[in-house]
């Protein structure tokens, strides 16, 4: 709190006093900026001034580091190098290289490819499907076939199947080439934290020789995308945020727009680049933060800060989101197998089906036969059958369910309360507080409720069919109670009503119990006392009457928003069905960044087999347990008020803090997935290991940068050197030994003697 | 609890008439000047009126009639169960850890209760041997206790006396906290743990001044403690004491840039916050499962759920069958294998084949069924043949197999042979068949036999490279195609019988493909009846009931309890989701009578439970704008009040969202009463807020009083609706009103609460 109160007070001394313009903090600049910069927002640096002035033969030690930095870097980080060009450069030519290597091969559906390379074949065909994942990724998938001549023809039944004269290899090497990009921009993303080239190499280099990455980049998948993707949000944010001493400028503009696309992109692709919306939230929450403490800027400046970001950050993702969704609509209008996911009023859109350009009238009127749908999501019909409720659980009269498939045992026949109907009755449609009887077509059993309990939900009535042919008592007595548009006749589909029971005053009620056996599982339905439950609501589905002229069932058709949040209950629904059965061998998150146990892409000769580069893989453990050590430490020494350089203080400060922002981006790509319930798959594992990736990229540079405090000049020189060298000659060593797993193994499997992998299988869990 | 009181100061009549006891203070006051007239001898009593007046208020409120329903409540049907297989020393398996059924059986052992008798369902009548007043004497005494508990926090948060008469007053005014105590249930027992918790943190703060005086010790030591046992009730309990122990560390963090202290105090200053926080809870936690472990020595219904060497170290059960088993396979043996891991099944065949053709058109080897059933059949039972002998007798001395042996198992009834080939199972046509061989002879040729099995013993290192009953864990790999015997977990249709489906996997490393050996036999005679017979008599009798160590069966029993899946079962009637908890949607029925006409539900106070949710979104709101405010240097309250405002935040919010949010990621069955560690939180919450809002009041208005008035009468105004409404529902709480439907239909708050009306 004391401390607080400091802060407090000298901030209010600078409101006050000179109000500088806000300067870019910690961002490393040159030697210039970083002495006007020596308050730093949490104004820890009080002693900079007493520092400076001491000469210390550390402190030109350390300059050993800027050289290296300004050596390879240059002074001014903006402006980019020869050598920071070359690096992106060379990056990237070597990232195509290895991802289009190959390319081809196998010549055989790979493991996935077999779902999306089908979904992609219906974006191109124009056949309506369902999948659990948003459009974005399949439409680029089908994008890219129509680009380089797929015409949608092939079945991709199952793994394994030949392709054949298929032009698939367009479609494997543009989703390739999107993943190939993920190397240049964690180039940069690097940079842009650290401003070390050193770093930044690192970084590209261990993700580019990683065999997980890569294999995941070859194949007609979401997940080139999706890495893609996030990737790209990321670096779009940290471009952005490096403009954040000239606000408003085009290119902060143009780099938060590029950050709010990307962020509809990826998470258009997969529910995942979810994560990537909270990472980048949440630093544009304390990016805000910041901006509200300045107090040099008035109340306006911080509104229109905040009004960009919900503009670019929140409103136009979900605006593109929601274009993704329109396209997929304008483009998927065949029948397919997906319409049984959907309701009548989507599935009437869809060329092909049944209730397509079909007819039938638009209201119904006494001695019409309806059937009568319940409006609550699930929903099924009002239906009745030839058997008894049994003896014990409820009065034995005839059940009346609920039954979600179309059926003849789902037909009522409206009538009159006190006759029978006949055909050449005039027409009398239904209006709202209508009094009506609900006769069962099939059977000519009345719907009837009583003084007893439902089977189920005891405090309910019971619902029955009972009577015959019109015969019955008072209890068949129903009103029809519309919700909106009372003054008029009740129409088909749109209009939602009530059946009340007059005598009993009571709902019916589809409730949310099944009926046992006896039930065949049907839903209960039930007469409800309290009558505001949304599970009473009806709407008529179909009207068969001779009498009434048809109209096309195309006014039904639902606007486009409807049918996108009906789209998202069904795939909530197909999310959350997706659960492990007992036994069932399934991937889980602890296995993950140990590298336990990899994916078969592709079984028979040409062997692929989803893997990350072990070394890269524990290496990054080590690291993370490494810098565990040394941040506590650190954090320890600070605590106690250690004297340091100042020109250390900010280095470290800078390097931390980026480093807690790539582990931040890491946890929140990683850790979610253990709460998560649902099968789960190691090449979830990617986005968050890009991340944990460069951390590990990071913190080695600071590591083998940190050597000047611990040895003299020279030594220390030298042993920088020689750990840079030994990082890449490992690296590269691993990937030399495990690229088989992504260019193909061939022969016996690793355990045989003659196998290329042989001792290579490092775990037992290992299918190579 | 209550003896270690603080003394108030204040004057309590301030403007609140709630209670009028209030104004009796009678406190020594010399308390502050004691360090400096030290006396010998002298003993300083300190006794907080109001403390005392709220326990007796809740103890009257609270524990009248306990006895009656006599019958099952609720959940008392398990742990009270489990209390009666204490007392008879008969093994159980529950998820929950064990002291709280201890402690029920402790109260039971003493009061003579001979656990005898059976808990079939809720609502039936409990028979004179069952102590039922004094079995439940201990949660209702520990539910009242958390009424001067909550009082003592609140002063000790530096809040205002009244406001501490406020907060007891909301936790004898909740029916579910009524309720829940007066069972045997296990809710109490956490909730007053975890404020014995919290409470020591307060305190042990206070004495940070002192540290490692006397005090200091003592609370630091009672968090660890309280820490254990709320732990060793139920794993609910484990976050309070988390929280707690994230709180002590931060301190201690902070503690760090202290310069006046040296290195070396630090480092002893951490030692005893580890020692008393990490390795005493982990001590006592330990501990627990030792008494329980040793405790129950006998077998019980519950074995099945163990392993089989687990159950073999049990009296009675396994161990009276498989003692004097012999203990090596040999070739000639008669086996049963188990799958180790899982629910309990045994690798089993039966004189029917696979049907021809599956649903899609597949079609499958015809040949005879082998699948894993769940109960002991004498189709269970397995021969061990040498493949490259013909017999099937055991030689003498019997030939032991070793890891790495190849074996044939024959079928003991049909005397088929293990088999497996390079068709597609019936329901994973991923993996291969297994089935027991028929020497069918088809128009293409026969079909060949592939039925040799390596015994893969992976935990040879520990148990011996012989194959051992019960101990040795086996894998069984197919020669020919290299693939493991596993159960692929799905179920078989009709045809099979609905047993579980056995298949061969690539993939070894699974805990599907663990079996182990469970009873066995040599075969000594080469005729076929003798073998049927001669079975019992063997030598190499293993010399001792299987011995396993406290750890073995400790980490099993963890292993269990923290990561089987009990009840994927998520339809319960009265099952609800942690978002439904905050505004009551769901209640729970615990008992009524066989008629209906009386009935005991666990619901909560409505106004107070949705008065305490606005809080905590008040509260959050409050703390937002204060915050944007003071970022811009603009200060609504106080530095003191703001100090406050944010301890009491930090403290009982974090409480409230350490044992609330977790449930949010918990995938089984819930019910309201998961809710109820947090809710103590919650009141506390609500009480220190209200006093905040009265010194805003007075603080913005320095010169009036009637907005601080005004503020009060309606904080009375709605104490007494709380009273109110706790009256009206406690017809659910004691089962002794007569529950009519129109009575029910008037206490229907919420239409989803599920009471069960007379028709």
């Amino acid at each position: 709190m004391a401390k607080g109160g400091e802060e407090n007070k000298r901030r209010a001394t600078r409101r006050k006093g000179i109000s500088t313009p806000a300067k870019p903090t910690g961002s490393g600049g040159s030697q210039r900026e970083r002495d006007i910069v020596s308050d730093d927002q949490n104004g820890q640096n009080q002693n900079h001034q007493k520092d400076d002035r001491v000469p210390n033969v550390k402190s030109k030690l350390f300059s050993d580091i800027r050289q290296i930095d300004r050596q390879f870097g240059g002074s001014t980080p903006r402006v980019p190098t020869l050598y920071w060009l070359t690096g992106l450069l060379v990056f990237s030519f070597l990232s195509l290289a290895t991802r289009l290597y190959k390319i081809c091969e196998p010549t055989h559906i790979v493991w996935d490819e077999t779902h999306f390379g089908k979904m992609g074949s219906w974006y191109i065909n124009r056949t309506f499907f369902f999948d659990v994942h948003p459009p974005l990724g399949k439409m680029m998938i089908g994008l890219f076939g129509t680009m380089t001549g797929y015409d949608g023809s092939f079945t991709f039944s199952k793994p394994g199947i030949e392709y054949g004269d298929t032009e698939y290899v367009g479609m494997r090497a543009l989703c390739a080439m999107c993943g190939s990009c993920v190397i240049p921009l964690s180039y940069d993303i690097v940079w842009e934290l650290t401003h070390s080239l050193t770093a930044a190499v690192l970084a590209a280099t261990l993700i580019l020789l990683d065999t997980g990455t890569l294999i995941l980049s070859q194949y007609i998948l979401l997940d080139p995308l999706l890495l893609f993707f996030i990737m790209g949000s990321t670096h779009s944010y940290l471009k952005f945020y490096s403009y954040r001493a000239s606000p408003f400028t085009l290119k902060w503009w143009v780099w938060l727009t590029c950050t709010g696309a990307m962020l509809a992109c990826a998470i258009s692709v997969k529910f995942v680049g979810l994560f990537v919306v909270l990472l980048v939230g949440l630093s544009t929450i304390k990016d805000l933060w910041d901006i509200l403490g300045d107090l040099s800027q008035n109340m306006g400046y911080i509104v229109n800060h905040f009004l960009a970001r919900v503009v670019l950050l929140i409103v136009l993702p979900v605006v593109l989101y929601m274009v993704f969704f329109a396209i997929h609509f304008q483009v998927l209008i065949k029948s397919g197998d997906g319409d049984g996911f959907y309701s009548t009023a989507f599935q009437s859109r869809l060329i092909g089906n049944r209730l397509h350009n079909a007819s039938m009238p638009e209201a119904f009127a006494f001695g019409s036969v309806v059937t009568i749908k319940n409006s609550a999501v699930g929903g099924g019909y009002l239906h009745s059958h030839a058997h008894l409720y049994p003896e014990g659980v409820s009065v034995m009269q005839q059940q009346v369910t609920c039954y979600h498939h179309k059926d003849f045992n789902n037909e009522w026949i409206v009538m009159k309360p006190n006759q029978m109907p006949v055909p050449e009755d005039p027409v009398e449609l239904i209006k709202h507080n209508d009094i009506i009887r609900l006769m069962h077509k099939p059977t000519l059993r009345t719907l009837h409720s009583h003084k007893e309990r439902a089977p189920i939900t005891s405090r309910h009535y019971q619902v029955t069919g009972y009577g015959f042919n019109g015969s019955g008592d008072a209890n068949d007595f129903w009103r029809i109670e519309a919700i909106d548009g009372i003054d008029t006749h009740i129409g088909t589909v749109k209009t939602v009503f009530k059946l009340i029971h007059i005598n009993r005053n009571c709902a019916v009620t589809q409730t949310t119990k099944k009926l046992p056996k006896w039930g065949y599982e049907q839903s209960e339905v039930s007469c409800n006392p309290h009558s505001t439950d949304h599970r009473s609501l009806w709407n008529i589905e179909e009207i068969t009457d001779a009498r009434l002229p048809n109209v096309s069932v195309a006014i039904y058709a639902p606007s486009f928003l409807q049918m996108f949040m009906e789209s998202h209950k069904v795939m909530a629904q197909g999310n959350r069905g997706l659960k492990p059965k007992e036994d069932e061998v399934t991937s889980q998150p602890w296995q993950w960044p140990i590298d336990y146990r990899g994916q078969v892409f592709s079984g028979a000769s040409y062997r692929v087999y989803l893997l990350g580069n072990p070394v890269i893989f524990w290496g990054n453990l080590v690291v993370l347990v490494v810098f565990s050590g040394v941040y506590i430490f650190n954090g320890m020494k600070k605590q106690r008020r250690c004297e340091e350089l100042v020109e250390v203080k900010e280095y470290k400060e800078k390097t931390f803090s980026a480093c807690l922002w790539l582990l931040l981006a890491w946890a929140l790509h990683y850790l979610p997935f253990w709460t998560m319930g649902r099968v789960l798959y190691f090449h979830h594992y990617f986005p968050a290991f890009l991340f944990s990736t460069m951390f590990t990229a990071v913190v080695l540079d600071y590591l083998l940068k940190s050597l000047w405090f611990w040895f003299p000049r020279d030594v220390a020189w030298n042993l920088y050197h020689l750990g840079l060298g030994l990082v890449f000659s490992i690296a590269v060593y691993s990937f030399y030994l495990f690229h088989p797993l992504a260019y193909g193994m061939h022969g016996p499997l690793a355990n045989n003697e003659t196998s290329t992998m042989y001792g290579l299988k490092w775990l037992e869990t290992w299918d190579i | 609890m209550e003896s270690m009181s603080k003394v108030g100061g204040m004057q309590s009549g301030d403007g609140t008439p709630e209670k009028g006891d209030g104004a009796s203070e009678s406190a020594g006051t010399q308390g502050t000047s004691s360090s400096s007239r030290q006396k010998m001898l002298t003993v300083t009593a300190e006794i907080d009126l109001i403390q005392i007046v709220l326990f007796v208020v809740a103890l009257v409120v609270r524990l009248p009639g306990l006895d009656h329903p006599r019958s099952v409540v609720f959940d008392e049907l398990f742990f009270g169960k489990f209390a009666g297989h204490y007392i008879q020393k008969t093994f159980f398996f529950d998820m929950h850890p064990p002291l709280g059924k201890m402690i029920y059986a402790l109260v039971g052992y003493w009061c003579g209760y001979n656990g005898k008798f059976a808990f079939d369902g809720i609502g039936k009548e409990y028979d004179a041997s069952v102590p039922v007043w004094q079995m439940r004497l201990l949660p209702a005494l520990s539910g009242c206790l958390l009424v001067p508990l909550v009082y003592q926090i609140i002063l000790q948060m530096g809040c205002h006396q009244m406001t501490g008469v406020l907060g007891a007053l909301l936790i004898i005014c909740d029916n579910s906290l009524h309720v829940q105590s007066r069972f045997m249930l296990l809710e109490s027992f956490i909730q007053l743990f975890c404020l014995v918790s919290l409470l020591s943190l307060l305190k042990f703060r206070e004495k940070s001044y002192s540290p490692f005086s006397c005090e200091w010790w003592f609370w630091l030591t009672l968090m660890g403690i309280t820490w254990a046992w709320a732990t060793s009730i139920k794993y609910g309990g484990f976050f309070t004491g988390l929280f707690v122990f994230v709180l002590v560390m931060r301190d201690y963090w902070r503690m760090l840039s202290d310069k006046t202290l040296s290195d070396r105090q630090l480092f002893y200053h951490f030692f005893a916050r580890v020692l008393m926080l990490v390795i005493v809870p982990v001590v006592l936690y330990v501990g627990v499962f030792y008494v329980h472990l040793s405790i129950l020595t006998k077998s019980g219904p519950y074995d099945a759920n163990m392993s089989s060497r687990f159950q073999a170290s049990l009296e009675g059960g396994l161990a009276a069958i498989t003692k004097g088993q012999p203990l090596e396979v040999a070739y000639g043996s008669q086996i049963t294998l188990r799958r180790t891991h899982g629910k309990p099944c045994w690798l089993h065949s039966h004189n029917h084949t696979y049907p021809r053709w599956y649903d899609k058109g597949r079609g499958s080897s015809q040949q005879q069924q082998v699948t894993c059933y769940s109960f002991k059949d004498v189709n269970n039972w397995w021969l061990v043949k040498d493949p490259k002998s013909d017999s099937l007798v055991i030689s003498s001395p019997p030939k032991a197999i070793r890891h790495g042996d190849i074996v044939q198992l024959l079928h003991g009834k049909t005397l088929r042979f293990l088999n497996s080939h390079n068709v597609g199972a019936a329901m994973s046509p991923m993996n291969q068949e297994v089935s027991t061989f028929i020497d069918y002879n088809f128009t293409n040729g026969r079909v060949e036999p592939h039925n040799l099995w390596k015994v893969d013993i992976f935990n040879r290192e520990s148990d011996g490279d012989v194959w051992k009953i019960i101990q040795s864990q086996v894998r069984l790999v197919h020669v020919d195609s290299k693939q493991a015997l596993k159960t692929s977990g799905k179920q078989l249709p009709e045809w099979g019988f609905h047993q579980l489906e056995v298949v061969t996997d690539a993939l070894h490393a699974q805990n599907a493909a663990v079996w182990n050996v469970e009873e066995h036999r040599y075969t000594k005679s080469p005729d076929e009846k003798e073998r049927d017979q001669d079975l019992t008599r063997a030598e190499l009798i293993p010399t001792q009931p299987t011995q396993l160590g406290f750890f073995t069966k400790f980490w099993e029993l963890q292993a269990k309890m923290l990561f089987s899946q009990h009840d994927a079962n998520l339809d319960h009637r009265y099952g609800s989701s942690p978002l439904e908890w905050p505004l009551i949607e769901k209640n729970v029925a615990y008992w009524a009578s066989e008629d209906t006409k009386y009935q005991i539900h666990l619901v909560g106070n409505p106004l107070l439970w949705c008065s305490g949710s606005a809080v905590v979104i008040m509260y959050c709101g409050t703390l937002s704008f204060y915050l944007l405010r003071r970022r811009r240097l603009l200060f609504d309250v106080s530095d003191d009040m703001w100090r406050e405002f944010v301890t009491a935040g930090e403290l009982l919010l974090g409480t409230y969202a350490a044992n609330y949010v977790p449930y949010f990621v918990v995938d089984r069955t819930m019910f309201l009463h998961h809710y109820l560690p947090a809710l103590p939180f919650m009141i506390l919450l609500v009480a220190v807020f209200c006093e905040h809002i009265v010194k805003f009041v007075s603080n913005i208005s320095p010169n009036y009083r009637w907005p601080k008035i005004l503020v009060l009468l309606l904080m009375v105004l709605w104490t007494v609706l709380v009273l109110a409404a706790f009256t009206k529902y406690l017809d659910l709480c004691h089962g002794k009103t007569h529950l009519v439907a129109e009575k029910l239909q008037h206490l229907q708050w919420r239409e989803s609460w599920d009471f069960i009306y007379p028709m």
